[in-house]
């Protein structure tokens, strides 16, 4: 993994390739590696679907390894959505394959003149390009059908479906799972929309023939990553919650909280939680013989994800996440499992981000263009989004451009970009993450409670905003770290609870690029990594102003609490104070 | 009575919520150690975020049960949201303004009163079916809403009061608030 892969799309006598050695990005990968390159190399004030940004997709440092968990592949550019720097990351095949083939990361750049749509397939014989029209709007499910009719089963595609092509800015980018499904996305900020522009519909991996990514101390690497295994099996999150029920299983207890945003975040508690809660989620994939327990790549140990079927049994989708199951549930007052699953399988297939585009359906049905609850009426609304009908474009924009239109206040975004499953009136920690991460309103900018193992921060006072702040400052430097370690964030409760774990994870990256990394080196990476966004983010426009959650999060009451976020917006500017 | 495969459709009622008569008055850690009989063990190891009335609870001996209370009970759940509901964990404080506020540790008098239990996720699967066939009551709205929720009911036989459950004559002019008592029997 010591070279970049790149390809001018607007070279004059056609797509451009060339290889060249990582040079000053050597030492970066995933996040850190798709957000230097973007600092470094797109104008911030450029158009994001125009040929100056790029399309950067990193598998991480310690990807294409035998380490458990390394597999998320992080895609960065200019945000469609947001206008700032974006990174998005997916599980899948990707990032094992792609690093297994020696690539630290593709960069699609510049444009082609004309509206031609491009293959790009990689394997042991090199990269070809060509043109290939016959593949226009075709959904990622038939698409990567297509691919393996044309290059057999042991391919791993990275693809966009009509909504990337539409250039639509909820558009995501699909990585293919185990099974050869276009499951898993990067799907927050509009990065299919920028594939979109470059006009590449799909890249294709074959890494037949190629070894695992060999550790400088392979002894050390072994037996580091067999203790990182037993920590992980051993904790009652990665090792019995998460496999049992998947994500899911959050529901009923943010419901409980009353901090399950309902009704477009009119209130805080859902009826209907229950007959989609993660609990009976795992029971209904069983009793139709799906899966409650499966991995998204090869090399999971915690499995949290699954796959649902249909009532007669038969494959419908993955095991929608519980921010799917939210946004297209308590957001759309919806208590329809099969419902929700289909309208999860179009996503997918379609090329949707499910957080934006289910926001989106919330805010249209808070609009007037249909009522709370009606599941057909919304998977309606989605097909026409897949056709690309105007109201189809409008939805497929996002929740911002959707509220825009259909004059709706209570809009939920933070830098254009849809809030995610959690209220930040009942959750207000989460709320300071929401308003100021460099990627706009996003959970897992601040995800990796592990904050304490890293020794990040001093003694917060847990009545007081600064704690908030605090702690929320400390997780988004947590979790940009372990972004660039390709490792999937689920491992963050493992780290959490048991240094020992931790200490494996130290040892894996020390052990692999022959480092003594110690816990102040990860929260230095994390500052490196979040310190060029927020230059970036400066730079394309971006002031203290952005850093803000929507007003009415500070003037509406959310039951059954009845609190407002009280965080004062001079302590959020203190988030990036170090 | 249900077969062993149907039994997990009814963890859909702890999701909801049932209903019991126990002592209240008393401190959370002693309702579930002496009115549910949790040992102490396994409430240390396997409950790590408790809800009293909506509000993440921290410590266990300074949260009294009262007539009327809803108790939520749930193994510790992923997320930073998950850390951040666990009782007494590292990002409590992430959710301050909804945490219960903690009360005296010595309480008033107990007396028996109504107390809505509700179990997730492990904690189900490892205390559904002793609740369940213990007995409890529900609302009739809930169990009416359960009864239309899991059709077709499959391996479900159900009783009232002695003869074959008649669905019309249960739903028969009655007040969705009424109680109804229930007990399970897994064959
Ligand atoms: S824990 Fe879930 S998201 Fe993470 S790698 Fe495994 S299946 Fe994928």
């Amino acid at each position: 993994m010591d070279k970049i892969l790149r390809i001018d799309m607007g070279a004059e006598a056609g797509p451009k390739v060339t290889e060249e050695p990582l040079g000053v990005y050597a030492g970066f990968g995933g996040r850190a590696l798709t957000s230097a390159v973007v600092s470094k190399e797109v104008p911030p004030l450029c158009h994001p679907l125009g040929a100056e940004n790029k399309l950067v997709i990193a598998p991480g440092l310690l990807s294409g390894t035998i380490a458990s968990m390394s597999g998320r592949l992080s895609v960065g550019c200019k945000s469609p959505l947001t206008g700032g720097i974006k990174e998005s990351n997916a599980g899948g095949q990707g990032a094992q394959v792609l690093a297994r083939m020696g690539y630290a990361a593709i960069v699609l750049e510049g444009k082609p003149e004309k509206d031609d749509l491009y293959k790009i397939v990689i394997n042991g014989d090199g990269v070809k390009i060509s043109v290939d029209n016959s593949l226009r709007m075709l959904p990622n499910y038939d698409l990567v059908d297509r691919m393996k009719q044309q290059h057999g089963e042991k391919i791993t595609c990275i693809s966009i479906g009509p909504a990337g092509e539409m250039k639509m800015s909820a558009a995501s980018i699909a990585v293919t799972d185990m099974e050869l499904r276009p499951t898993r996305h990067a799907g927050r900020g509009g990065v299919g929309a920028v594939m979109g522009a470059k006009c590449v519909k799909v890249i294709v991996l074959d890494d037949t023939g190629m070894k695992m990514r060999a550790p400088k101390d392979p002894e050390k690497y072994k037996e580091a990553n067999k203790r990182w295994v037993e920590g992980l099996k051993k904790h009652p999150v990665t090792g019995q919650g998460l496999p049992a029920y998947g994500t899911n299983v959050l529901t009923n207890v943010l419901n409980e909280a009353g901090g399950y945003p309902t009704y477009n975040f009119k209130q805080g508690r859902f009826d209907g939680a229950s007959k989609i809660s993660g609990e009976t989620q795992a029971e209904t994939e069983t009793a139709r013989g799906g899966l409650a327990t499966h991995g998204c790549h090869r090399g999971c140990v915690i499995q949290c994800s699954g796959t649902f079927n249909d009532k007669d049994g038969h494959f419908l989708t993955k095991q929608p996440e519980y921010e799917t199951v939210w946004s297209h549930g308590g957001q759309c007052g919806i208590c329809d499992l099969d419902a929700i699953a289909q309208m999860d399988f179009m996503e997918d297939n379609y090329g949707l981000d499910t957080i934006e585009m289910g926001v989106a359906l919330g805010v249209a049905m808070e609009g007037g263009l249909l009522k709370f609850g009606d599941a057909q009426g919304a998977i309606g609304l989605l097909e026409e989004v897949g056709k690309g009908t105007p109201v189809g474009r409008i939805l497929g924009n996002g929740a911002a451009v959707t509220g825009k239109v259909f004059g709706v206040e209570r809009v939920p975004v933070v830098k254009g970009q849809a809030l995610p499953a959690y209220d930040p009136r009942a959750v207000q920690g989460i709320g300071v993450t929401y308003a100021t991460s460099t990627m706009g309103a996003d959970h897992t900018a601040g995800y990796a409670v592990a904050t304490n193992i890293l020794g990040v921060g001093g003694k917060v006072d847990p009545l007081k905003p600064e704690g908030q702040v605090e702690l929320s400052r400390n997780l988004q430097i947590a979790t940009a770290a372990i972004d660039a370690t390709g490792m999937c964030l689920f491992i963050a409760f493992a780290v959490l609870d048991q240094p020992e774990t931790f200490q494996a994870l130290l040892d894996l990256l020390n052990a692999f690029y022959g480092l003594n990394l110690t816990a102040d080196g990860v929260v230095t990476l994390g500052k490196t990594i979040l310190t060029m966004e927020r230059d970036f983010n400066a730079k394309a426009g971006f002031t203290s102003e952005h850093d803000r959650l929507p007003q009415f999060f500070k003037t509406e009451k959310v039951p059954p609490h009845n609190v407002v976020f009280e965080v004062k917006d001079e302590d959020l500017d203190k988030v990036f104070n170090w | 009575m249900v077969g062993a495969a149907g039994f997990p459709r009814f963890l859909q009622l702890l999701q909801q919520g049932i209903i019991l008569w126990r002592e209240v008055g008393c401190s959370v850690r002693s309702f579930l150690h002496d009115q549910l009989r949790l040992s102490p063990q396994f409430v240390e190891e396997n409950i790590q975020t408790i809800f009293l009335d909506g509000k993440p609870v921290d410590d266990l001996d300074r949260a009294r049960v009262k007539d009327g209370c809803t108790i939520a009970l749930s193994a510790a759940m992923p997320g930073l949201v998950g850390a951040t509901m666990r009782r007494g964990g590292y990002y409590a404080s992430l959710r301050a303004q909804i945490s219960h506020r903690q009360e005296g540790e010595n309480g008033g008098e107990t007396a028996k009163g109504r107390v809505t239990l509700k179990l997730f996720n492990l904690v189900a699967r490892s205390l559904g079916k002793t609740f369940l066939e213990g007995g409890f009551f529900v609302t009739r709205k809930t169990l009416e809403d359960f009864i239309r929720w899991s059709q077709p009911m499959g391996d479900i036989q159900a009783v009232l009061g002695g003869a074959p459950f008649d669905w019309k004559a249960f739903q028969a002019g009655k007040s969705a608030d009424e109680l109804v008592r229930l007990r399970l029997k897994i064959v």
